[in-house]
């Protein structure tokens, strides 16, 4: 277990930045989950962090030394492949003894570790088993006790849930975070599903394009996405964006495009009037109501119904989808008009010249 | 399947059994025939008395008939015998050796990355598609005045020029579809070397074991080079001395006899590889 530093990291591919000047502190036994499309840079740091990879310039500290320029081993972290990759050609038992070989325990202390890992991790019998003959399920089971047995400073994941279905990567889900917090590792997982992110990480880090987008528990990437880009790709369905520019009058801060006068409340009050900005707002936050009776006319597209609510995916007055969460069993012919009305308070504002979040006086 | 369509299948495997394992019927039968009885006209569809003459005679021992005629030991004898323990040796020494450099080669091309790699790369395939004929002529110039004709070490040189690239080129396949385990090697703390010797060669088993077994048929069925490189030397392989049957004193059942012991390595190996072989396919 430990402390994982980053300070300012560079990574560059034949003059492509891969990762941007990345900081990032991993906390003793926290889970930190990197979140980003393919191609974001999250497995190049995952990578680097394993020492799989080495930094162009930057330093990665665990419990304060330096240690960018040592190895794996050296490093002592313990990593779970993409498809949970193992030794095919070994047991399972030997697949979990390579990453003790080169410990210089005994040989009854590796038996003892072996074989409480195999415990921890309900895999005793399979040990004698292929990989081969194992399932999906069992092999990242297996995968993983070969990681825990050797009580890394580190356990890093890459997407090892991305080759299982659905209902087994929800079970493996919750298993690795109780296993988690059973033996209070400090524990990576990089994954490009945000529902996986969001269920399983302490912290969230966002990345795309090399750089770290925003890091924060998932309720703060949920409530409070700092960036266009968070708020877009954290959250099903997504966040409804709507397009105008925020004037103000009578003191008061108003959003205005061709279809919509709306008065900002709540901490985006403060902010300053603005040629564009880019208004979102969760589908949850929304509430639908007859034609005519508020300010955003919606033409309804398509309902998907979830069981437990209903999604109505609408033309907004610009052309763009919005997304509204409604009761289940909500009908309404394809093409009807309708109205939504939301908490402006509720909704954040972002500046889209930097898809950053719209400044403002108060605390935040 | 429809009827008609079994029926058509049926016909079409039965039409390619044939097609394949007739000549190969005519070889067996001559070898139990007499010079007369080869001769015939029309041909006998099988030998009427087969006996073992041949067999007898290409080792260099007479063998008389149940009706007392004599069939006399082969002038070539020394010839098939020498050849026999000359390419049992080449056959063998050409398998360890490729298989030796083929082995890191292929991991190399495999696995890693470095500079010119693809054109490397295409050096070896260049190698794979020349036909041996193309450089049987400057070998044989350059062997004249290196002293190398006529000799095992030659033959064995020349071998090892077309079972390397053809073996390299099979295994760089099978190794690129291996999974990346280099990745747990390096976090369980293994060097290079190791990962190669201790992991990637127990894994690759069964398509090493394949690619030895095409080196060994490569070399063990070699023709054109020894020809005109050993024949009538003391480094003759069983191939050119086989062709003495052909092209000295014509001798269909004892060039059939020779032919069949031939058959008999290739034929033992494929049946004790089946498996093997099979597993390099879906691999």
């Amino acid at each position: 277990m430990a402390r994982i530093e980053l300070r300012n990291i560079v990574r560059t591919f034949g003059g492509q930045h891969a990762v941007q000047n990345l900081d990032m502190t991993i906390e003793d036994g926290e889970l930190l989950v990197l979140l980003g499309p393919s191609g974001c840079g999250k497995s190049t740091t995952m990578n680097m962090i394993a020492g799989l990879d080495s930094p162009t310039s930057g330093q990665i500290l665990f419990d304060g030394v330096d240690v960018t320029q040592r190895s794996p081993h050296e490093r002592n972290i313990a990593m779970v492949f993409q498809s949970s990759l193992l030794y095919p050609h070994l047991s399972a038992r030997d697949n979990i003894y390579m990453s003790l070989k080169r410990s210089g325990l005994s040989k009854q202390q590796i038996e003892a570790r072996i074989a409480h890992a195999a415990e921890t991790v309900d895999v005793t019998r399979l040990l004698d088993k292929r990989p081969s003959q194992l399932s999906g399920g069992e092999r990242q089971r297996v995968a993983t006790a070969k990681a825990i047995v050797r009580e890394p400073a580190g356990f890093l994941l890459d997407e090892p849930l991305s080759a299982l279905d659905a209902a087994l990567r929800l079970s493996l889900r919750a298993e690795l975070v109780n296993l988690q917090k059973r033996i209070r590792t400090t524990m990576i997982f990089v994954t490009h599903d945000q529902i996986e992110a969001m269920t399983m990480g302490d912290r969230i880090g966002v990345m795309r394009q090399g750089r770290l987008e925003q890091i924060g528990t998932p309720t703060d990437i949920y409530n409070r996405p700092e960036t266009l880009f968070v708020a877009g790709f954290v959250g099903t369905p997504p966040m409804n964006f709507l397009k105008g520019s925020l004037e103000q009058t009578d003191g008061k801060l108003w959003l205005v495009n061709p279809s919509i006068r709306m008065e900002i409340k709540g901490e985006f009050a403060s902010a300053k009037p603005m040629k564009n900005v880019v208004l979102g707002i969760r589908p949850h936050l929304m509430r639908l109501s007859e034609a005519g009776s508020s300010a955003l006319p919606l033409t309804v597209y398509a309902i998907e119904q979830l069981g437990n609510e209903a999604i109505v995916i609408c033309d907004g007055p610009a052309g763009e989808k919005i997304r509204v969460v409604t009761q289940a069993g909500f009908t309404a012919p394809i093409g009807a008009r309708l109205d939504a009305n939301f908490d402006s308070a509720a909704a954040r504002l972002y500046d889209p010249a930097t898809e950053r979040v719209v400044a403002t006086d108060g605390a935040n | 399947m429809s009827r008609r369509a079994a029926f058509w299948l049926v016909l079409a495997v039965v039409v390619a059994v044939i097609w394949t394992f007739l000549p190969m019927y005519w070889t067996v039968k001559y070898a139990f025939m007499t010079k007369t009885e080869i001769a015939r006209f029309p041909p006998m569809l099988y030998p009427h008395a087969p006996n073992l003459a041949s067999f007898f005679n290409i080792f260099g021992f007479d063998y008389t008939a149940d009706n007392g005629t004599v069939y006399k030991a082969s002038g070539q004898a020394r010839q098939i015998i020498l050849g026999i323990r000359n390419s049992v040796l080449v056959a063998v020494i050409v398998t360890a050796v490729t298989t030796l450099v083929v082995v890191p080669l292929a991991y190399v091309f495999a696995r890693l990355e470095f500079p010119f790699k693809g054109k490397l790369l295409a050096a070896i395939l260049l190698s794979v598609s020349l036909p041996p004929v193309s450089t049987l002529i400057p070998f044989y110039t350059l062997y004249v005045q290196l002293g190398l004709t006529g000799t095992l070490i030659g033959l064995i040189i020349v071998t090892l020029t077309i079972t390397i690239p053809i073996v390299a080129w099979m295994l760089i396949g099978f190794f690129r579809n291996l999974p990346p385990v280099e990745l747990l090697a390096r976090v369980d703390g293994f060097s290079r070397f190791y990962v190669l010797t201790r992991i990637i060669v127990p894994m690759a088993r069964s398509g090493i074991l394949v690619a030895a077994v095409i080196a060994f048929l490569f070399s063990w069925n070699e023709y054109v080079y020894a020809q005109i490189l050993v024949t009538g030397s003391n480094a003759v392989t069983l191939p050119a001395a086989m062709s003495g049957f052909l092209f000295q004193v014509p001798e269909p059942s004892q060039l059939a006899a020779s032919l069949l012991l031939s058959l008999l390595p290739p034929f033992v190996i494929a049946f004790f590889l089946q498996k093997h072989i099979a597993e390099m396919h879906l691999a």
